[in-house]
């Protein structure tokens, strides 16, 4: 954690005591995260540990309970709709309407997000993802794997500071993967901050610079990826998350 | 405020042009209208009760049912792939986002009442050349209310696993004004009283519309928020 | 803790004495419409239902101003307190608005013949019964969480700002219903005897010490639901 409880200038994410409660249930129990500008955080954990809830809250699409998060020098609770600009979310949905071809899909979004040249920006992004061919076909024809590409040109058209991945690999076959994994390679050697929540460990790990594990709405674990053994990791995974439960039994 | 009314302008352009590739939701709209129509002339005989007399109800009656097969399919569209959250997720306020859908719902709804009118003129051998255009007026009135608060209550009931029971199980008893006061001024303009007779109609339906804007733009943001 | 248990026995402490007012407020109730205020000339005995008929009316009325208050405040707040008092508050008066609905047609068969007409304000009340059912539906149909509390909010709030405009399309549409006798031009209470003004008065009294007594109920109960979810829950993911 920085020194003044405040984020520094390479801060790209800066959680603090992030919670999520409704009455007595309580989907977050006060995160502290922090992320530095180019790195890769993977996030493990089990069903209903609030991964997605965290991600919701840092993509502006629910508001905390309490606590704060920085994101791109933005304060989330400011709900400054220009936040949003810095953001890509890829999930396992995609956004997309199958009855516009790529393009239109694209061009809707580029105009969303405000972008001179929409149609310009909306093609580029296409290329990139190698889907030039198929620009004018309706997404609804494609299969899987395209579509997942075609998310990805989607959450980067408006070049995002940070991306948030959530479950990405939900749903593709073993090539689509591949091709997954490789145009995620490829945003991260470009040196963009990523954050990846995933309950897939060997995916997970594959790519990342820091690890982290949330149990029951807390940080269970987080650490750099030099530091952990990658062969036992699975069962240090689910040590922690045993911990963590024990933990929270015993208060 | 002109990036805002471009947003908005954008939402509306993707509905319309989703529709013209797919026209789905129009001809259904459409169809489902003439069909409700066509079962309250089953139901009632024509050369007993004067058409003037039932006709405006009917007429309503098919507006509103196949307005809510609208509504219900326009929020069905932005929930099929999460494409609610991808607009969410960008930098778009959340009226625009529901000035869009509203707009676009309402734009729909009035081509296909438009289209209806001719059909209804024949069926039920009324006269609707001479007071068509303080009848649209009526007609766009009832549309505006009827979508406002469509719109509000499609969005919220689109999130649910019932979604095409409860929007008109919610929308039906909140809209009851703007049907009563809808097919009042309808049969009195149809009966050939003057459209200034009705201020007060008028009046109150303008309210709602009113009055249902300022409670959306109020809580669309708790509504569209996950 | 022992604050809490304090608490928790002042509460209970307050809810006796609430039980025992109702209590006697029925007891009340029951004595003058039945033995204290004498028959209607008109109408006969079963005007005696207008004793019932008039204060669930009120009741219902106050608990869906109740249901709107808590919703904005919930918006405000976002706290499930609040979600709960819309909630039980909502039931409340759901129940007695579907007395209003009973004990109408009842008075209505004799002295005007028919069961029901498409007067004026049954046919509001009627809209607001399916208002505010619709309001429960909604919240059976949602899973617990703040989407459910967000949504029916905002049912509740446009709910209930629909009900003055519902009043008057209703009105100018058609109108039968007596005249309010309550509160007349000529001041309160002037088209009624005044015993019969009392009986009513004792009864508008009960009904609303009731309505507190089932808030009071239906809120603890919420609560419990509420706990014993949290417990189900942390045992689920221990083990």
């Amino acid at each position: 954690m920085s020194e003044n409880g405040l984020p520094s200038p390479n801060h790209i994410l800066f959680v603090k005591a992030l919670r999520k409660t409704f009455g007595l249930i309580q989907a977050l129990r006060g995160i502290d995260l922090e992320l530095f500008k180019g790195e890769f955080l993977t996030i493990f954990g089990p069903n209903g540990a609030g991964k997605t809830t965290l991600i919701k809250i840092l993509s502006s699409l629910a508001k905390p309970t309490s606590g704060t998060a920085y994101i791109a020098g933005f304060n989330i609770e400011d709900a400054n709709p220009q936040m949003r600009s810095q953001i890509g979310v890829i999930s396992h949905a995609s956004y997309l309407y199958d009855n516009l071809s790529a393009l239109e899909n694209l061009v809707f979004y580029a105009k969303m997000h405000r972008l001179e040249n929409p149609e310009e920006r909306a093609a580029q992004v296409i290329d990139e993802m190698g889907l030039k061919a198929r620009m004018h076909d309706p997404v609804g024809v494609f299969s899987r794997g395209m579509t997942q590409r075609l998310s990805i040109a989607r959450a980067i058209i408006n070049n995002p500071a940070i991306l948030f991945l959530d479950e990405p690999y939900t749903g593709l076959d073993q090539h689509a993967s591949e091709n997954l994994k490789e145009r995620l390679s490829v945003l991260r050697d470009a040196k963009r901050s990523i954050v990846m929540i995933t309950h897939d460990i060997p995916r997970g790990l594959e790519m990342c610079d820091r690890v982290a594990i949330m149990a029951d709405g807390k940080k269970a674990f987080m650490g750099h990826v030099d530091d952990v053994d990658k062969n036992s990791f699975e069962g240090f995974y689910y040590q922690t998350i045993a911990n963590s439960r024990v933990d929270k039994n015993r208060k | 405020m002109k990036a805002y009314l471009a947003q908005i302008g954008t939402i509306i352009w993707k509905d319309v042009l989703s529709e013209l590739k797919t026209k789905e939701l129009f001809a259904s709209m459409f169809i489902f209208a003439v069909l409700s129509i066509l079962i309250f002339i089953f139901s009632i005989n024509l050369s007993i009760v004067n058409a003037n007399d039932v006709g405006p109800g009917v007429l309503w009656v098919a507006f509103i049912f196949s307005g809510t097969l609208g509504l219900n399919r326009s929020f069905t569209l932005e929930k099929e792939n999460g494409c609610l959250q991808g607009m969410m997720l960008s930098p778009v306020d959340r009226t625009a986002i529901y000035f869009g859908k509203m707009i676009s719902n309402l734009l729909f709804l009035s081509i296909m009442e438009v289209l209806i009118l001719p059909v209804f003129m024949i069926f039920f051998n009324v006269d609707i050349i001479s007071v068509l255009f303080s009848l649209l007026l009526v007609i766009f009135l009832g549309s505006i209310g009827f979508c406002v608060l469509g719109t509000l209550l499609s969005s919220l009931a689109s999130n649910l696993k019932t979604r095409e029971i409860m929007l008109p199980i919610l929308l039906y008893p909140l809209v009851t004004p703007v049907v009563i006061g809808s097919v009042n001024m309808t049969s009195r303009l149809l009966a050939g009283e003057k459209l200034a007779d009705m201020t007060k109609w008028i009046g109150l339906i303008s309210c709602f519309d009113i009055v249902f804007l300022a409670v959306s733009i109020m809580t669309i943001d708790h509504i569209l928020e996950e | 803790m022992s604050e809490e248990l304090e608490e928790k026995e002042e509460d209970s402490e307050i809810n006796w004495i609430l039980w025992g007012l109702t209590v006697l407020a029925f007891s009340a109730t029951v004595y003058a419409i039945f033995v204290y205020v004498p028959t209607e000339k008109q109408e006969g005995l079963v005007q005696r239902i207008m004793y019932y008929h008039i204060p669930s009316a009120w009741l219902s009325f106050f608990a869906f101003f109740i249901v709107f208050l808590s919703s904005i405040l919930y918006l405000w707040k976002r706290e499930r307190e609040w979600d709960i008092y819309a909630q039980s508050s909502a039931e409340i008066g759901v129940v007695f608005c579907s007395l209003v609905l009973i004990t109408g047609p009842i008075w209505a068969k004799p002295i005007w013949g028919t069961w029901w007409v498409w007067d004026a304000r049954l046919t509001s009340t009627l809209v607001l019964w399916l208002i505010y059912v619709a309001y429960i539906m909604l919240r059976l149909q949602s899973d617990a969480g703040s989407m459910r509390a967000r949504y029916s909010a905002v049912i509740g709030i446009a709910g209930f700002l629909n009900i003055p405009i519902i009043h008057f399309s209703v009105l100018w549409w058609r109108t039968f219903h007596p005249k309010p006798k309550m509160i007349t031009p000529e001041g309160f209470g002037a088209g009624m005897d005044d015993s019969m003004v009392m009986t009513l008065m004792i009864s508008l009294g009960a009904f609303t010490l009731l309505y507190f007594l089932l808030m009071g109920q239906r809120v603890r109960i919420e609560k419990m639901k509420d706990e014993i979810d949290q417990i189900k829950k942390e045992r689920f993911y221990s083990n």
